[in-house]
C-alpha cells in the first residue's frame, strides 16, 4: 500500500507538473497590438459602409505653423495650408420619435478578451484601450470615415513656428460622470502624467514623456507629481499652452483615439476616490458611462447624459462579452446573444448563408509582412550575414508568391504592399512602387550574381510565431520556407510562438533571421520609427538599421517645415524600397459579423481595436 | 493513521515545494515579463524600472525565496497584467465559479455514470450493454470542448432553450459547461461500476440472498451497488480534483469565469505570479483531495488498513 500510494503522490504530481508544463510552456506571446478582426468573403450582405479600397488621406496630421494662436489647419495634407477652422461636431438630436422605436435598447457585441484585461486605461495596450473609449474621449478624435483629425475635447489649437509651442482651448462645461467634476486643464495634466507613466502600455509613453516630461529624468510612478508637467501652462480652466522639449508637428494624431493612449481622465475623481476606483468603477466624459465589469465575461455600459455634448447613442446600454473561443461568438451571432461579433475569416461565409452580414472596416487594420533580420548598424552588424546583401533580398522577394498566399489564406481579401509601411492613402507613398513579383528565375539569378551560384545559397533562418489579428502568420510562413528552398536558400524554419523571435529582436541579434511580424495601420512616419531606425532614434525593433534613413528620419522628426517633411518621408519610403529592406505582403482589413435585425448601421474605421469604440455612432433598426 | 495523515500532509508539502520551484523557473523560460508588461517600444530605461519595481531584476532564487516567503503569508502578490490587484481577490472572485462548475460535472458524471455502469453490468451482453458502451465511449472518445461546442449548437443556437456561454443567466447557464465536463468521465466511471458491479454480483452471499428469494432490486441496490462503490467511489474522487483542474478549456468555451480561464488570461499576459498562484492552487487541490480520498477509502473499506 505504501508503495501504492508513493505512486500515486508521483502521479499526482506529476499530472500537476504536466499541467504546469502545458500551461508554462503554451503561453502565446504577444505585442500590444489587435485584436483579431479578420476579413471575409466581401459575397455579405454588409450595410452601406465606405468602400475600403477608396483611399482616404491617412496621414497628414501637420498643422501650418504659426506664430500666434490661429484657427488649426485641417488634418488632411490638402487641407494643410488652409487656415480654416476644423469644426467641432455638433451634437446629435436625440432620436426621433417619429423615426420608430427601436428593435432593442442594449447593444450587445462579442469580442475577443482584450490583452492583459483591465479597466485602468493606461495599463493596457492598444486593444484593450479599446474597450474604455465608449466613456472616456481624448482631445482629437479621427474621423471614421475620412481619417482625418477633427477637435474632441479642444476646440481650436495653433502651432509655434519651431513647432515646440502649442496652444489649445479647451472645450468647457464638459462634465465627467460622477457629479459635477468638468473637463479642464488639470485633467489634462493629470492624463499626461498616467500616459507618461513608466508602465503605461500603449505605446507612446516615451513618446510623451520626451515632448513634455521634465527633461533629463525618468519617468515617474508618482501620478500626483504635478511637477512632471511644468512645460504645460495653465493660462485658464479652458486654455493651456504646452512649451514642448522638441519639436512635433502631429500632436492632433498622438493626442487622438488614433493612437490610443491619450484618454482624458478625471484628477478629481482621483484625488477623492484613488487609483482602486479607477479600476473598480471608471468615469469619463464619453456618451456612455460604467456600469459593471467582470473580468474575462462582460463590461456594461450605459448611456450616461440625456444629451452628451457630442453625441446621443442610439442604444440605453452597450455590452461587451469576451469570448476568446470563436465558435462562441458565432454561436452568441447566431442565438441572439449579440448584435455584432468579431467573426473569424474561415467562419464567415458560413454566417452570411445564416442570414447575417459581414461589415469591413473603412481602413485595413493590419500590415502583414517578413522582416530581414540583421541590417544593423556596425555595432550589430555581421558583414557575412546574406540578410545585409540587397541582392539577396531581392531575391528574397521575388522567390515568395504573394498572390497565391492571398488567395491560399486571405480569401484574396488581403490588399497587397509594395513597400512595408506605406499605404497608398500615405500622403508619402509613391504610386510607382511595384509589388515584387513571383520570379523564381528572377531570384536565382539575383542569387547567382550575389555570389550563390553553385546552388549552395544562403543559409537563413526563417521564424514565425503567433500574433492575434493574423492567426494565418504561422499557416503562410509554410509555403514560404519552401519557396525560398526552391530557389536555393538553406532555410531552418522555426514556427510556433512569438516570444524568442521578440526576445531575440529586442537584443538587436536577428542577424541571418527572417520573420514574420503584424502591426496595426499606422501612418508611414510611426512605423519608421517604430520598425526602421535604432535605438538611437527611440526605435523598437530595429528591423532596418541604416546610416541614410537615420539621417533622413532625424531630419524629419525635428522639421517643423511640412513640405519638407513630406519630402523627407518620401525619400525613407524610397530609399526601403530600392534597398528591399522588407519583404512586404500586404494589409488586412477587420470585419465584423453583425445581425442586420438589429444593427441598421455600424461603421468602423481601422480596427486596430477590434470592434470596441465607435458604438456611440452604431445605428439601431426602428421599427 | 493519524501518523499516516501527518506524513501525506508532510509528503503534499513537499511536493507543493517542488512543484512551486519548477512552475516558478518554467514560467520564466516563457520570456520576460516585461515584454508583455510594456510596450513594444519601450525604451531600456523603462524596461529597468519596471523591472525593479516588479522585483524581476534580482536572482531567480531572490525572487522564488520571496515569493514561498509572501506566500506562506497569503500574500500570492499582484497580478501584473491586471493593473497590480491582489491574485488572492482574483482568486476568491473567481474560485467560487470553478467550484459550482466543477461540483456541477461531478453530479453529472455521477448521475450518468452509476445507473448505466449498474444497468450494463445487471444486462451484461445484452443490447443495454452495448448502448451502455457506446454512450459512454462517446463521452470518452471526444474532447471535452468538442462536446461542449456540440451541446452549445443544439441547445442554444438551435433550440435556443440555454444560453450560449457566460455565468448570468443562473442555473441555466452551469447547464452546458457542466455537462460538457462531467460527460467525458461517465466512460471511466461507469466501466469502473460496471466491473465492480459484476465482480459482486458474482459473490456468494449475492447468490445466496437471490436463493433466499429476495427481490431483485433489492439484491442489486441494496446488496451489490453499495459494495460495488468503493471502486467508482475512489476514482469520482480523484475526478473531482480532475475536473476543478481540468476546467481550462471549458471554462473559455464557455466564458465561464473561473480559475481555468483566469490561468489562459495569466498564460497570455505573461503574469507570472498569477500564473505561479493558480497552478499551486490546482496542485494543491489535487493532492489535498487525493489524501482525502485515500482516508475516505479506508474508512468505507475495513479491510484497508494504512501503516
Amino acid at each position: 500500500m505504501k508503495h501504492f500510494l508513493s505512486i500515486r503522490n508521483v502521479a499526482s504530481g506529476l499530472i500537476a507538473l504536466s499541467l504546469t508544463a502545458a500551461l508554462a510552456c503554451g503561453a502565446p506571446t504577444e505585442e500590444p497590438a489587435a485584436s483579431s478582426a479578420p476579413a471575409d468573403s466581401g459575397s455579405s450582405a454588409a450595410p452601406a459602409q465606405p468602400a475600403a479600397a477608396q483611399p482616404t488621406a491617412m496621414m497628414a496630421a501637420e498643422p501650418t505653423a504659426t506664430t500666434a494662436l490661429v484657427q488649426p489647419s485641417g488634418m488632411s495634407d490638402t487641407a494643410a495650408g488652409g487656415a480654416a477652422p476644423t469644426v467641432a461636431p455638433a451634437p446629435t438630436e436625440a432620436p426621433a420619435a417619429t423615426a420608430g422605436q427601436p428593435v432593442q435598447s442594449d447593444l450587445r457585441v462579442a469580442i475577443t478578451p482584450p490583452y492583459a484585461e483591465n479597466l485602468l486605461g493606461w495599463r493596457v495596450g492598444g486593444t484593450n484601450q479599446g474597450i474604455l473609449q465608449p466613456m472616456q474621449e481624448h482631445l482629437f478624435q479621427r474621423d471614421y470615415q475620412t481619417w482625418e483629425a477633427v477637435p474632441m475635447l479642444t476646440t481650436e489649437w495653433s502651432v509655434s513656428p519651431d513647432g515646440k509651442e502649442w496652444s489649445f482651448n479647451l472645450r468647457e462645461d464638459v462634465p465627467f460622470h460622477h457629479g459635477d467634476d468638468t473637463f479642464g486643464v488639470s485633467d489634462f495634466v493629470f492624463s499626461f502624467q498616467l500616459w507618461s507613466h513608466p508602465e503605461a502600455k500603449t505605446g507612446f509613453g516615451d513618446f510623451w514623456h520626451q515632448l513634455l516630461g521634465p527633461a533629463g529624468e525618468q519617468r515617474s510612478f508618482e501620478v500626483e507629481a504635478l511637477g512632471m508637467a511644468a512645460t504645460v501652462t495653465e493660462v485658464s480652466d479652458s486654455e493651456m499652452v504646452w512649451n514642448m522639449n522638441r519639436p512635433e508637428l502631429w500632436i492632433p494624431f498622438y493626442a487622438s483615439d488614433a493612437t490610443t493612449d491619450p484618454l482624458i481622465y478625471s484628477l478629481d475623481y482621483w484625488q477623492t476616490n484613488g487609483e482602486a476606483a479607477y479600476a473598480q468603477n471608471p468615469v469619463g466624459t464619453g456618451p456612455w458611462k460604467h456600469v459593471s465589469y467582470e473580468q474575462g465575461a462582460k463590461l456594461e455600459y450605459e448611456r450616461a447624459f440625456e444629451n452628451h455634448w457630442r453625441i446621443n447613442p442610439d442604444f440605453d446600454s452597450l455590452t461587451f462579452f469576451f469570448a476568446e473561443e470563436h465558435l462562441t461568438r458565432v454561436a452568441m451571432l447566431r442565438a441572439g446573444e449579440a448584435d455584432i461579433a468579431e467573426i473569424p475569416r474561415e467562419l464567415q461565409n458560413d454566417v452570411v448563408k445564416a442570414g447575417f452580414a459581414i461589415t469591413q472596416s473603412t481602413l485595413p487594420a493590419f500590415m502583414v509582412w517578413v522582416g530581414i533580420g540583421g541590417q544593423y548598424l556596425e555595432d550589430k552588424r555581421d558583414p557575412n550575414d546574406p540578410n545585409t546583401d540587397v541582392l539577396v533580398r531581392r531575391a528574397m522577394n521575388h522567390a515568395i508568391d504573394r498572390d497565391a498566399i492571398n488567395e491560399a489564406f486571405f480569401d484574396n481579401k488581403m490588399e497587397l504592399m509594395a513597400n512595408t509601411g506605406w499605404h497608398p492613402t500615405d500622403p508619402s507613398f509613391n504610386p510607382e512602387w511595384v509589388i515584387p513579383a513571383y520570379d523564381p528565375e528572377e531570384s536565382r539569378r539575383l542569387l547567382a550574381e550575389a555570389g550563390y551560384a553553385d546552388g549552395s545559397g544562403p543559409s537563413v533562418e526563417f521564424m514565425s510565431g503567433k500574433l492575434v489579428g493574423v492567426p494565418e502568420l504561422t499557416d503562410i510562413a509554410v509555403p514560404m520556407v519552401q519557396w525560398l528552398k526552391e530557389v536555393g536558400f538553406e532555410v531552418d524554419a522555426q514556427i510556433g510562438e512569438f516570444q524568442p523571435i521578440r526576445t531575440r529582436y529586442k537584443a538587436r541579434e536577428m542577424n541571418g533571421v527572417l520573420w514574420t511580424h503584424r502591426t496595426g495601420f499606422w501612418p508611414a512616419g510611426r512605423n519608421m520609427r517604430v520598425y526602421f531606425v535604432s535605438p538611437a532614434l527611440a526605435g523598437a525593433v530595429y528591423m532596418f538599421e541604416d546610416p541614410h534613413i537615420e539621417d533622413l528620419f532625424g531630419q524629419w522628426q525635428n522639421s517643423v517645415d511640412e513640405t519638407e517633411r513630406l519630402a523627407l518621408m518620401k525619400q525613407q519610403g524610397e530609399y526601403m524600397y530600392e534597398q528591399n529592406a522588407t519583404m512586404p505582403l500586404g494589409f488586412l482589413f477587420a470585419e465584423f459579423g453583425i445581425n442586420p435585425k438589429v444593427i441598421a448601421e455600424y461603421s468602423v474605421n481601422n480596427s486596430y481595436f477590434g470592434g470596441m469604440k465607435g458604438h456611440e455612432y452604431t445605428k439601431v433598426v426602428r421599427q | 493513521m493519524q501518523r499516516y495523515i501527518f506524513l501525506r500532509i508532510i509528503q503534499a508539502i513537499l511536493a507543493l515545494l517542488v512543484i512551486s520551484a519548477i512552475v516558478f523557473a518554467l514560467a520564466r523560460v516563457t520570456g520576460d515579463p516585461v515584454a508583455i508588461l510594456l510596450p513594444e517600444d519601450a525604451s531600456p530605461k523603462v524596461v529597468e524600472q519596471v523591472r525593479a519595481k516588479w522585483g524581476l531584476d534580482q536572482p531567480i532564487y531572490v525572487q522564488y525565496a520571496r515569493y514561498i516567503g509572501n506566500f506562506v503569508q497569503g500574500d500570492f502578490g499582484q497580478a501584473w497584467a491586471y493593473g497590480g490587484v491582489p491574485i488572492s481577490e482574483l482568486i476568491i472572485r473567481r474560485l467560487p465559479n470553478t467550484i459550482y462548475l466543477a461540483s456541477f460535472a461531478w453530479v453529472v458524471s455521477a448521475a450518468i455514470a452509476l445507473p448505466i455502469g449498474v444497468l450494463v453490468a445487471v444486462k451484461k451482453d445484452s443490447p443495454f450493454d452495448w448502448a451502455g458502451k457506446v454512450v459512454a465511449l462517446l463521452g470518452q472518445s471526444a474532447p471535452s470542448f468538442a462536446i461542449g461546442l456540440l451541446l452549445m449548437w443544439v441547445f442554444a443556437v438551435i433550440l435556443g432553450w440555454l444560453p450560449t456561454s457566460g455565468n448570468d443567466a443562473g442555473f441555466k447557464s452551469v447547464l452546458l459547461p457542466g455537462m460538457a465536463l462531467g460527460y467525458y468521465n461517465v466512460a471511466a466511471v461507469m466501466r469502473l461500476t460496471r466491473s465492480s458491479m459484476l465482480e459482486v454480483l458474482d459473490t456468494e452471499y449475492v447468490k445466496l440472498a437471490r436463493i433466499k428469494g429476495m427481490p431483485e432490486r433489492k439484491v442489486i441496490w441494496k446488496h451489490c451497488f453499495r459494495n460495488a462503490l468503493i471502486v467508482p467511489f475512489t476514482y469520482m474522487g480523484l475526478i473531482g480534483a480532475v475536473l476543478l483542474t481540468g476546467s481550462v478549456v471549458i471554462e473559455t468555451v464557455f466564458v465561464w469565469p473561473g480559475l481555468g480561464d483566469l490561468a489562459i488570461d495569466a498564460i497570455r499576459n505573461r503574469d507570472f505570479p498569477v500564473i505561479q498562484s493558480v497552478v499551486i492552487l490546482f496542485a494543491t487541490f489535487y493532492i489535498f483531495i487525493n489524501l482525502f480520498v485515500d482516508v475516505a477509502y479506508a474508512y468505507l473499506n475495513p479491510r484497508i488498513r494504512y501503516n
